[in-house]
């Protein structure tokens, strides 16, 4: 059957069966992918070693109710989905106070319409990597909780629209149209960056044309 | 003139257009939105901006464990652990539960010793439950210099004298409890500071004072014997006093009781052991639960409990190497062995050179097929250039170790010809495409298709091949050295010099009976060498094989 011939899944049979050689070899494998995705997921290191360890720990202790039916990775995200979700909603409902005044640039902005004043003026120059990354990551905070996990399974775990649905318990369909609303604002959010990293837009010469020798 | 306005048009979605970029699209769908992308400019810019806003995402920081990561999630584990390997519901203090071997057992355990005096059992018996019906009794009574003692008097619950600590340290009774985490060193002495309580100190004071007598007395014998004992001992029963005081705080009150109440140490140890071995038959898996009962006479039930126990100590051994082992160690002298020998770490950096076609210092190419062949996949080529990075950098000799070991025994090397070079390509004689196309079934799949996975590798293509003549009439000559005196220099000189001359009568005939063959004399070589625990240059791991897997082996005893 498939299940023996993922090695995650023989790695988490010895797991089930109490050997703690074999849960420490899971950490080792998978701890960066989980830190990666919960940093891709909060945006904050600590917080994201914080979660991939409380995974981790939730591995251990519902070890002895795993049951090999799908790939090893969909279980382990599957836990990781429910915790991130949590975790996202929780800061949401923590933080979505301060946010509105802190991040607002103008008197009367609520959150989503902070990057107006960047897009009405977009930079001109290069923009620095970080630069480009904070904006990218706010960008990312402002999808909602399921359309960030689904991009960040998407983008970084490569994860195919089945194996997405499997993880957040959705129908495929419903994937298709999360990432489709997701990318739709992450185009709208990004769309003024996207010759900011240093690529020309495949249009300038077009535009430039009366200048050029 | 100006790029598409990014605003209001780009909020309705596509779902239709953004499945088919992420490939999720059947055919006749897919020929759909081609179609569309062919025929309109503004589907095709948005396309082009999905992509590329998409694309922006690589410039998030890819956050990465730190190094200590494994270490303070398995360390995190211990209570888990403990717990869970105890069928009794565990103190409701379990979050403050420290994960290392500290000193804030007092405040923990204090219950215990309340309960042991309201149990009335042993040489609690006289206390009663007096501190608690009535107000503590003058602890001005009480003399200061007991103070240290009284600190850790809850861990003393249970213990005579420190004759009987030692015996049930040399007993290895408490063993498997002791964590592995709590033998780093520093975690006491950085911990032995932190405050109790106050009211914590006064119920702990009203305690000894309730205790007759004669029991306070052989307190303060035990905790002078054990504070003047040399540190290295000291701390060696301290981790057994510890273990065994917090097994003692999780039992059931009735399991307890029949501990606390023996009169004198040798009954208390006896008793331990009772219970301790009734606990470890109860932890049993179900299964051999069952084998045990299935099981008819006394004797064979005695032995098949030793036998268990020995795999299960077996295991343990191996845990604790393990874990050992997973502690990063920075300092040069720590480094494992072979990477604390200069000349070996660098047959180890040539085998992964040679051996795995992986240069190290190269960056590993994004698209997956870079021009030198490399004979891992990318998962395992970026694992062993983390580990390889974690080990020098950080410490991880056992990751990395362990790693070496499985890439070696997934991908085994054959040695290479002494003469020419290697078979890897099909034009290469005594191949020709020719040959090749006689070979392989027509089944519409090109050649270099066809043997996309190993050629221009070695031993895989010639493996390839080999197997394919094997199944056809085609008989072609050996396709790599398979006799003394066609190898490269350095492996005929280990021949000669190492493997031959170890060789019995019949190993060194059955090895012959495979000259001319290959790959099985080559492969014969290795086996032999193995199990003479030599290692054939280039073609095995350097150093002795038994080490490696000694050392870098990761599965359990228990099959």
């Amino acid at each position: 059957m498939m299940a023996l011939r993922d090695p995650d899944i023989r790695l988490m049979l010895r797991v089930r069966a109490d050997d703690q050689t074999a849960f420490a070899e899971l950490v080792e494998r998978y701890q960066h992918r989980l830190v990666g995705i919960m940093g891709h997921l909060v945006g904050h290191s600590t917080e994201a070693e914080d979660l991939a360890q409380e995974v981790f720990l939730r591995v251990y202790r519902t070890r002895h109710k795993y049951t090999p039916k799908a790939k090893f990775s969909t279980w382990l995200f599957t836990i990781a989905n429910n915790l991130a979700l949590n975790a996202l909603r929780d800061k949401r409902r923590r933080t979505v106070l301060p946010l509105e005044v802190q991040d607002s640039n103008f008197q009367g902005f609520r959150p989503g319409e902070t990057r107006a004043p960047d897009k009405s003026a977009p930079p001109t120059q290069h923009l620095q990597q970080e630069e480009l990354a904070a904006v990218v990551r706010r960008a990312l905070d402002d999808l909602n909780e399921r359309q960030r996990v689904a991009v960040v399974l998407n983008k970084f775990e490569d994860m195919n629209y089945a194996e997405i649905a499997d993880v957040m318990g959705l129908t495929t369909k419903g994937v298709k149209s999360l990432l489709s609303r997701a990318r739709a604002k992450l185009r709208d959010a990004l769309q003024p960056y996207i010759y900011m990293d240093g690529a020309a837009p495949p249009d300038a010469e077009d535009q430039e044309q009366g200048e050029m020798p | 003139m100006t790029p598409t306005p990014p605003t209001d048009d780009a909020l309705p979605d596509d779902p239709e257009l953004i499945a088919y970029l992420d490939g999720e699209l059947d055919a006749d769908d897919s020929r759909t939105v081609e179609t569309e992308l062919a025929l309109d400019e503004a589907v095709r810019t948005k396309a082009e901006e999905y992509k590329k806003t998409y694309d922006l995402l690589d410039y998030l920081p890819k956050p990465e464990p730190s190094s200590t990561f494994t270490t303070r999630t398995l360390t995190r584990l211990q209570p888990v652990l403990s717990t869970s390997s105890v069928s009794v519901p565990v103190v409701s203090t379990s979050g403050t539960m420290p994960a290392r071997r500290v000193r804030v057992w007092p405040e923990l355990l204090f219950w215990a010793v309340a309960l042991a005096a309201i149990g009335g059992a042993g040489f609690f018996g006289h206390s009663l439950a007096e501190p608690y019906l009535n107000p503590p009794p003058e602890t001005e009574k009480f003399d200061q210099a007991d103070l240290p003692l009284i600190h850790d008097l809850p861990l003393y619950a249970g213990v005579d004298d420190l004759e009987y600590l030692v015996k049930l340290r040399e007993g290895g009774v408490f063993e498997a409890d002791a964590t592995p985490t709590a033998a780093v060193p520093g975690t006491i002495a950085a911990a032995g500071e932190e405050k109790v309580s106050l009211a914590t100190q006064q119920k702990s004071i009203a305690q000894f004072l309730s205790f007759p007598p004669a029991r306070q007395q052989q307190l303060r014998t035990l905790h002078r014997t054990l504070n003047e004992l040399p540190t290295k001992e000291k701390s060696s029963i301290e981790s057994t006093l510890e273990a065994y005081a917090v097994w003692l705080d999780r039992l059931p009150d009735a399991t307890r009781t029949e501990i606390l109440s023996a009169t004198n140490a040798g009954e208390r140890f006896e008793a331990v052991l009772r219970v301790r071995e009734r606990q470890w038959r109860e932890s049993l898996p179900a299964t051999q639960q069952k084998a045990l009962k299935s099981v008819a006479t006394v004797e064979e039930r005695t032995q098949f409990l030793r036998e268990l126990r020995q795999r299960e100590q077996a295991f343990r051994r191996e845990w604790e190497l393990t874990h050992h082992h997973w502690q990063p160690n920075k300092s040069e002298d720590q480094k494992a062995w072979p990477f604390n020998t200069p000349a070996l770490a660098k047959s180890v950096d040539e085998y992964i050179r040679k051996g795995f076609g992986v240069d190290l210092a190269q960056p590993i190419d994004k698209k997956g097929d870079s021009a030198a062949p490399c004979r891992l996949s990318k998962d395992e080529l970026i694992e062993l250039k983390y580990r390889h990075e974690a080990a020098y950098k950080e410490g991880y000799w056992f990751s990395y170790g362990a790693c070496l070991l499985q890439l070696a025994e997934q991908h085994p090397m054959l040695p290479e010809p002494g003469k020419g070079k290697p078979l890897t390509q099909i034009d290469q004689p005594p191949l020709s495409l020719m040959t090749v196309r006689r070979l392989v079934k027509n089944d519409g799949i090109s050649l270099p298709n066809r043997f996309k996975a190993s050629l221009g590798r070695w031993p895989d293509f010639a493996l390839e091949i080999a197997k394919l003549d094997s199944n056809s009439k085609e008989k072609l000559p050996p396709l790599g050295p398979c006799r003394p005196g066609e190898f490269q220099d350095d492996v005929e000189l280990f021949l000669k010099e190492q493997l031959f001359p170890k060789l019995g009568k019949g190993e060194r005939e059955k090895l012959d009976g495979q000259l001319g063959k290959w790959p099985d004399y080559p492969r014969a070589l290795i086996d032999l060498a193995k199990a003479k625990n030599l290692s054939v240059p280039g073609a095995m791991l350097p150093g002795e094989p038994k080490r490696w897997n000694d050392q870098f082996r990761m599965t359990s005893p228990k099959k």
